[in-house]
C-alpha cells in the first residue's frame, strides 16, 4: 500500500527495492485454515533499544520457519540492523550485540526487505506479539512504505490457553522456557529466543490438536479469547 | 550458507557436538547434518516410529526427553533412549520398516533427518558410518536391559577389553544397603530394570550381591518374608576389582570363576558399580535375523552390494569391539552364504529359460565357513547327468550362468579367484560322476598338486540347490579315502612340513625380511596346521563337517583325539583367526594390501602371551598327528 499524496516527504527507495516490493506484494496469501501438518508459520523475535514502540529502535530480527509442525533450521533468518546511535549499555549486556556490530549492521531498508522476502505472507508468531508487531510494522512502514497485513499470533496468550494451570498469564517468556526446561544456554540473542519460542509453538500445536484445534485461525481465536477473558484485558 | 543460518544453527551445533558420534564428525558433515535437520516435538505417550509406518523415513536424534523402544515380542526387549541418542538406525540401514515402536516417555524434542539426507551423510562421513554399523550390532541384540550402561560403553567407541573398568561404569550405579528389606531391593531392581544389584554397608563397601536368580532360589522358593533384610539372602561371595583394573581381568575372573558379575571399587574400597558379563560380551550375542532378512528380500544386485558393504562394516566393528571370533566368522559366513544364495537366485530368476537343476558348491575357507574380510571366490557347480554327452550338454548350459554369477559375486565384493577355482571354469562345473572321478584320481595318484587341490576342494559345502548329490559326493570321498590310506599319510606328512614358528624353548622363531620387524605368517604358520590336521582327522574318521573347529570337536566325539585337548585347540585357533582378521581390518583401514605377516612385537603383552600359547597348541596338535601317522 502506498501513500497517495505526493507532497508527503516520501522515502526515496531504489528501483531495485521497489521491484522487490512489487514481487513481494504479488505473493499469495496462505489460507489460515490449513491443518498444522500442511501449514507454515514464521516465529519471530526482535531486539530493540527499549520498550517504547514509537521512540526506540529496532536492533535485530531473528526468525525461523515452522512448517508441518517441524522447526526448519535451514529456513531461518537473522539480521542486525545498522544503527546511527548505538543502544544503551544495559541492553548490550542482554543481547550481546556490541555497538560495533550495530554500526556494521545491514542498512534498515535492506534488512527489512530481506525479512519480508523471507517471511512472505505466512502468519507470524511471537511471544508478546503486539510488541513485535508494532515495532516491526512501524519500522517497515518508515523504511519501505508498506504495511504488510500478515496475521499475528501471540504465544503469551496461546500458551496459557492450551496449557491451562501451568504458568500464570502475563508471565515473561523465561517462565515458560523454564517450565518446559527449554532454555538451555540462557543466551538472549534474537535467533536463540526465536528458536526457543518456536519450540514452545511446536508444543502448543500438539497440545492444541489434543483439544481439537487444527489450524491457525482456531489458535488465533483461542489466544484472543484468553486475552479478553483475562482480568484487565490485553497486553 | 548465509551468516543468518549459521548463527541460528549454533545452538543445534553446540548440542550435537556434546554427543557421540557427532562430536567426532568433521565440521562440514556436522554442519550439513544440522542444516538438514528439523526439530519435531512428541508429546508424552506419542509414537515416534511404529512398524505400521512402512519403510523408515527419518533418523531421529533425541534433543530432550526420553524415548522408549519396544518390540512386538514384549517386555523382554524394552529399552530407553535419552538425549543425544539416535534411532531407528537398523531400519534405516536395511531400508525396512522399524521393528520397534518408539514412544515418547515424556514430552520430547527430536531432531529429524530425512532418510535420503541420512544416506547422503552416511556416504560422506566415516565417523557416522562406523557409529551406525556399531549401533546396528547393538540393535540386533535387542534383549538389552542394560542398554544405558553399555550403550555408553559402545558409544565410547575406543572402549575394549583393554579399557579400565572404571570407564565402563555409569556414574550413578544403583545399589542397596544391607539393612534394606528384600521388598525394597526387589522394587529397586524393578525400577532400574536390572537383573542384579550390589549390596553395600554404611561406609559404601560392597558386602554382597543379589541377582534375580538368587531371588528365585533364596526368597521365592523358601517363601521368605519380604520384610527380612537383604543381608540374610544375598550372595556374600563377592569378586572385587579396582576401577583401574582392565576389563579383560574382569573377563578372565568371570571365565575362571564361572561368575556373571564383578564388583568394582575405588582405591579406598568404596563401591563404584558392577560389571556384568553381559556388558563385556554384549556384542557377541548378535542376532542375524534382520540383516539376513534384508538380504533375502533384496530385489537387485545394487541393493545386495549395499548390504554387502554394510555387512563388512558391521563385522569390522564387531571385531573392533572384541567379539569372539568363532561367533564372528560364523556371522560372516552366514551372511556371505545368504548373499551368495541371493545372487544366485536373482541370476537364475532373470535367465531366459530356467537352467537345469544344479548345486552351487563352496570350497576352501568358504567351504569351511571361515572367511575373513576379503575372501576370494572358491566355488564350483555339481549337477546330475546320466551320460558323458548329457554332462557336456548340461555344462554348456550352466557355464554362461556360472560366469554371470561369478561376476556378480565379484561385484558384490567377493573377488574373482586368481587360481580360477570358480564355477565358470569347465573343470569346476562337473556332474556328480565327474567330481567323483576327479577326486578318485587325486586319492590314487597323490602327487604334490593333488595334495594342494585336496586342501581346497575336499572342504566342499553346498550353498544353493539340491544337497543330496553333495552328500553322495562326500560319502564317496570318504570311502575313497579309506581305500587309499597312503593318501592320508601323505597329507599328514605334508602338513607336518609346515611347523609353527616356535623355538626350542617356546620363544618365537621368526624371520625378518628386508630389515623390517621380525614376523610370522599367521595363515601359513599358525592357522594352516590346525586346518590341515582337522581335515585329515575328518577324512580318516568319516566326519562330514567342514568347519575346522567343528571337525576337531567331532573328531574328539568319536575318540580320534583327546577331548581334553580339543577345547584348547579350538580356542587357540579362534584367537589366531581373530589376530588375522584384526590385522586385515587395520590394513584395510589404512588402505594397505591385506597380508598375513604379523610382528609379535606389535602386539600388547597379553596378546603376545596368548599368541605364544596358541602356537604351542598348534605344535601339540601336530605332535598328535605325527604320532597317529607314525611320522
Amino acid at each position: 500500500m502506498k501513500w497517495p499524496w505526493p507532497f508527503r516527504a516520501r522515502k526515496q527507495l531504489s528501483e531495485a527495492i521497489l521491484g522487490r516490493q512489487h514481487r513481494w506484494s504479488q505473493l499469495p496469501t496462505p489460507k489460515l485454515t490449513l491443518p498444522f501438518s500442511q501449514a507454515s508459520y514464521i516465529v519471530i523475535d526482535l531486539e530493540t533499544s527499549g520498550l517504547d514502540t514509537r521512540r526506540d529502535r529496532l536492533i535485530s530480527i531473528g526468525a525461523v520457519r515452522v512448517a508441518a509442525k517441524r522447526i526448519c533450521y535451514e529456513d531461518c533468518f537473522h539480521v542486525v540492523l545498522q544503527q546511527h546511535q548505538t543502544s544503551d549499555h544495559d541492553n548490550i549486556l542482554i543481547h550481546g550485540i556490541t555497538p560495533t556490530t550495530q554500526r556494521e549492521g545491514t542498512p534498515p531498508v535492506e534488512a527489512l526487505m530481506a525479512f519480508w522476502e523471507f517471511a512472505g505472507k505466512s502468519p507470524l508468531v511471537a511471544y508478546h506479539a503486539p510488541f513485535d508487531q508494532q515495532f516491526l510494522l512501524r519500522s517497515t512502514h518508515q523504511q519501505l512504505d508498506i504495511r504488510p497485513k500478515s496475521k499475528w499470533l501471540d504465544l503469551a496468550w496461546l500458551l496459557p490457553a492450551v496449557f491451562t494451570n501451568t504458568v500464570p498469564n502475563r508471565s515473561p517468556l523465561d517462565k515458560w522456557l523454564a517450565h518446559f526446561q527449554l532454555a538451555e544456554d540462557g543466551r538472549h540473542t534474537a535467533d536463540a529466543d526465536a528458536l526457543a519460542t518456536a519450540e514452545l509453538l511446536l508444543m502448543s500445536l500438539t497440545q492444541a490438536e489434543k483439544k481439537g484445534l487444527t489450524h491457525f485461525d482456531a489458535l488465533f481465536t483461542l489466544a484472543n479469547g484468553e486475552m479478553k477473558l483475562a482480568p484487565g484485558g490485553g497486553f | 550458507m548465509s551468516e543468518a543460518t549459521r548463527s541460528n544453527l549454533q545452538p543445534v551445533l553446540d548440542f550435537l557436538s556434546r554427543h557421540a558420534p557427532f562430536d567426532q564428525m568433521q565440521a562440514e558433515h556436522l554442519l550439513e547434518l544440522t542444516r538438514r535437520s528439523k526439530l519435531a516435538f512428541f508429546a508424552k505417550g506419542e509414537y515416534v516410529t511404529r512398524p505400521e509406518g512402512g519403510i523408515a523415513q527419518h533418523l531421529y536424534i533425541i534433543k530432550q526427553g526420553r524415548v522408549r523402544g519396544e518390540t512386538e515380542s514384549g517386555e523382554e526387549s524394552v529399552w530407553e533412549l535419552i538425549g543425544g541418542e539416535s534411532f531407528p538406525i537398523g531400519a534405516l540401514l536395511a531400508h525396512r520398516p522399524v521393528n520397534t515402536r518408539h514412544r515418547a516417555m515424556e514430552d520430547s524434542f527430536c531432531f529429524e533427518l530425512a532418510a535420503d539426507d541420512f544416506y547422503t551423510l552416511l556416504d560422506k562421513s566415516e565417523v557416522l558410518r562406523d557409529f551406525c554399523t556399531r549401533r546396528l550390532a547393538n540393535l540386533l541384540d535387542q534383549a538389552q536391559r542394560e542398554t544405558q550402561s553399555y550403550s555408553t560403553f559402545q558409544i565410547a567407541g575406543e572402549a575394549t577389553l583393554n579399557s579400565p573398568l572404571g570407564k565402563l561404569l555409569r556414574p550413578d550405579a544403583p545399589y542397596c544397603l544391607h539393612s534394606d528389606s528384600i521388598q525394597h531391593v526387589l522394587e529397586t531392581l524393578q525400577q532400574i530394570h536390572g537383573r542384579s544389584i550390589a549390596i553395600v554397608d554404611e561406609s559404601m563397601r560392597p558386602v554382597g550381591i543379589i541377582t534375580l536368580r538368587d531371588v528365585l532360589e533364596r526368597v521365592t522358593l523358601p517363601q521368605r518374608s519380604l520384610s527380612d533384610s537383604v543381608a540374610t539372602v544375598m550372595s556374600k561371595q563377592l569378586y572385587i576389582l579396582q576401577e583401574q583394573d582392565f576389563a579383560f581381568e574382569a573377563a578372565l575372573l568371570m571365565a575362571e570363576q564361572g561368575i556373571g558379575h564383578v564388583c568394582v571399587v575405588d582405591s579406598t574400597g568404596k563401591y563404584l558399580g558392577v560389571v556384568s558379563e553381559r556388558m563385556l560380551f554384549s556384542l557377541q550375542k548378535v542376532g542375524l535375523g534382520n540383516i539376513s532378512r534384508a538380504i533375502q528380500q533384496a530385489a537387485s544386485i545394487e541393493l545386495l552390494k549395499q548390504l554387502a558393504h554394510e555387512i563388512r562394516h558391521f563385522t569390522q566393528q564387531l571385531m573392533a569391539q572384541g567379539a569372539s571370533v568363532d561367533q564372528l566368522t560364523r556371522i560372516i559366513a552366514a551372511l556371505n552364504d545368504r548373499l551368495t544364495q541371493r545372487v544366485i537366485s536373482l541370476t537364475v530368476s532373470e535367465s531366459d529359460s530356467p537352467p537345469p537343476p544344479f548345486t552351487w558348491l563352496a570350497f576352501g575357507s568358504e567351504g569351511r565357513e571361515e572367511q575373513t574380510l576379503k575372501t576370494d571366490q572358491d566355488n564350483g557347480i555339481l549337477f546330475e547327468a546320466n551320460s558323458k554327452s548329457e554332462a557336456d550338454a548340461l555344462r554348456q548350459q550352466l557355464l554362461p550362468l556360472a560366469l554371470q554369477i561369478n561376476h556378480r559375486l565379484a561385484e558384490v565384493g567377493f573377488p574373482l579367484c586368481p587360481g580360477n577355482i570358480m564355477a565358470s571354469n569347465p573343470i569346476c562345473c562337473l556332474s556328480l560322476e565327474e567330481w567323483q572321478a576327479r577326486f578318485q584320481t587325486w586319492l590314487k595318484q597323490g602327487d604334490a598338486g593333488h595334495l594342494l587341490n585336496a586342501a581346497i576342494f575336499f572342504d566342499f559345502r553346498p550353498l544353493y540347490g539340491p544337497t543330496e548329490p553333495v552328500l553322495r559326493l562326500r560319502q564317496s570321498l570318504h570311502e575313497g579315502t579309506s581305500k587309499n590310506p597312503r593318501f592320508l599319510h601323505m597329507m599328514a606328512a605334508n602338513a607336518l612340513r609346515n611347523t609353527p614358528p616356535l623355538g626350542l624353548f617356546s620363544d618365537f622363531r621368526l624371520k625378518s625380511k628386508g630389515g623390517g620387524p621380525a614376523s610370522l605368517d599367521l595363515k601359513l604358520q599358525a592357522l594352516t596346521p590346525f586346518v590341515d590336521a582337522a581335515r585329515i582327522y575328518a577324512l580318516a574318521h568319516n566326519i562330514k563337517t567342514t568347519n575346522t573347529q567343528q571337525r576337531l570337536r567331532d573328531a574328539a566325539k568319536v575318540g580320534a583325539i583327546p577331548l581334553g585337548e580339543v577345547s584348547a585347540w579350538c580356542e587357540a585357533y579362534g584367537f589366531l583367526q581373530m589376530l588375522r582378521m584384526r590385522q586385515h581390518q587395520q590394513q584395510d583401514e589404512r588402505g594397505d594390501n591385506l597380508d598375513n605377516k604379523l610382528a609379535p612385537e606389535s602386539l600388547n603383552e597379553l596378546d603376545r602371551r596368548i599368541l605364544k600359547e596358541a602356537l604351542r597348541q598348534a605344535r601339540k596338535l601336530q605332535q598328535r598327528l605325527a604320532m597317529d601317522y607314525q611320522l
